[in-house]
């Protein structure tokens, strides 16, 4: 996985009320996985939707390691 | 890691602090709409989680960048703060301040707990460090979350009377609250389910007076009966000079209302009363089934426990209740 085109592209996003927006309004894992793509090619990074999908389940992963 | 405009952080909650090259940093969540009401600070957290924006898109600052918020958007006045021994009702009271419209409960923030154990995790961190970390803290937790909220209440972990002294230096107006329990409750309640602070090793053993020769031969009732009164220990040099109200579980839920909230500047009236009460008969820490006093598991109520739990104890919830009653 491209982390560092995920790290740039979290950094446009967070800043970014209109992205923000429209991923909160994503309506499932696949529709917002497909936007985050969207978002990603509109800005010139190469991010697959399987590369969202792995980089999901490492965040899930990370948050319920913290109560092992 | 580059600064953060403190106006891009508005809709942001410090959430965790993290170490990277042995420096602190801030994780941030997106919290906008989201209001802190759950019994804990982690269960709002992981239902944000559920979100995968904000599972994703989360922020990461120096500690730093919570000075600059402070600056530019102080957040609510902190009321009070609620200090406890767990299993004593302090999360009960703690969901009373939650259904005040004009309160924002922020309750065991994790943040706030690593910024007071920050000498221990991070090197170079000084006694000063410590205080300006708290204020600021305290400060990101408590941005106004809806409209209405003017006043901020902080539960913190029982762990946390411990350091008394430098909350006290960064909040020396602040009102603060000592809630506790008969010991022997506490402790039945602890064997059957033990909080973090209750395990052998996830805290310093010095932390609670004990060396690591002593953590290895204490059985699971000494352990946490040393910790009870390392914790009341703690909270009797505030209580005897008056910074700290004591609250004792038997007077709970009526304190909150007679006590706690005119000690925290909150005016009781009929309305504050009836949403007291709708919280006050359910479980605090389940509200979906109702509270039910004294539940704690008495089958290890032993004269050998009590035994236990009076010799370790004993004389410091004495001097507690006698505090306590001199007072009232």
């Amino acid at each position: 996985m491209d982390l560092e085109a995920l790290d740039r592209l979290r950094e446009a996003v967070v800043d970014d009320a209109h992205l923000r927006s429209q991923l909160l309004s994503a309506r499932d894992r696949v529709g917002f996985i497909a936007k985050v793509v969207e978002i990603a090619q509109s800005r010139g990074f190469e991010l697959s939707a399987d590369e969202v999908s792995e980089a999901l389940r490492d965040e899930r992963r990370q948050r319920y390691e913290r109560w092992v | 890691m580059t600064t953060t405009s403190p106006h891009l952080l508005a809709g942001w909650t410090p959430i965790q602090v993290g170490c990277r090259d042995g420096r602190p940093v801030v994780r941030w969540c997106f919290t906008e709409g989201i209001e802190f009401t759950d019994p804990f600070f982690h269960q709002t957290v992981e239902h944000c989680m559920k979100d995968l924006f904000r599972l994703l898109f989360w922020r990461e600052t120096d500690i730093v960048a919570l000075a600059h918020l402070a600056i530019a958007s102080p957040g609510l006045d902190p009321a009070g703060f609620i200090f406890h021994t767990s299993r004593s009702g302090s999360t009960l009271v703690a969901q009373m301040f939650a259904s005040l419209p004009s309160a924002l409960v922020m309750s065991e923030p994790d943040p706030l707990d690593t910024v007071l154990r920050a000498q221990t995790a991070f090197a170079g961190v000084s006694d000063a460090d410590t205080v300006d970390w708290l204020r600021w803290m305290v400060s990101a937790l408590g941005q106004q979350r809806i409209a209405g909220q003017s006043r901020l209440v902080v539960k913190l972990d029982a762990w946390a009377i411990l350091c008394w002294p430098a909350i006290r230096r960064a909040f020396p107006d602040t009102p603060c609250v000592f809630v506790y329990r008969d010991p022997t409750e506490v402790v039945l309640s602890q064997l059957g389910h033990r909080g973090f602070h209750m395990v052998p090793g996830t805290l310093p053993a010095a932390s609670f007076g004990l060396s690591e020769v002593e953590l290895s031969s204490l059985s699971p009732s000494q352990y946490c009966a040393a910790v009870l009164a390392r914790l009341c220990e703690a909270a009797l040099p505030a209580a005897r000079d008056g910074s700290l109200m004591l609250i004792d579980y038997a007077s709970l839920p009526h304190a909150v209302s007679d006590t706690v909230a005119p000690h925290f500047g909150f005016e009781v009236g009929p309305p504050e009363l009836a949403l007291f009460a709708s919280v006050a008969e359910r479980d605090a820490k389940n509200p979906v089934v109702p509270f039910v006093r004294g539940a704690a598991n008495h089958t290890r109520d032993t004269p050998e426990l009590r035994a236990i739990v009076d010799g370790r104890v004993g004389s410091v919830y004495a001097a507690l209740e006698a505090i306590r009653e001199s007072r009232s």
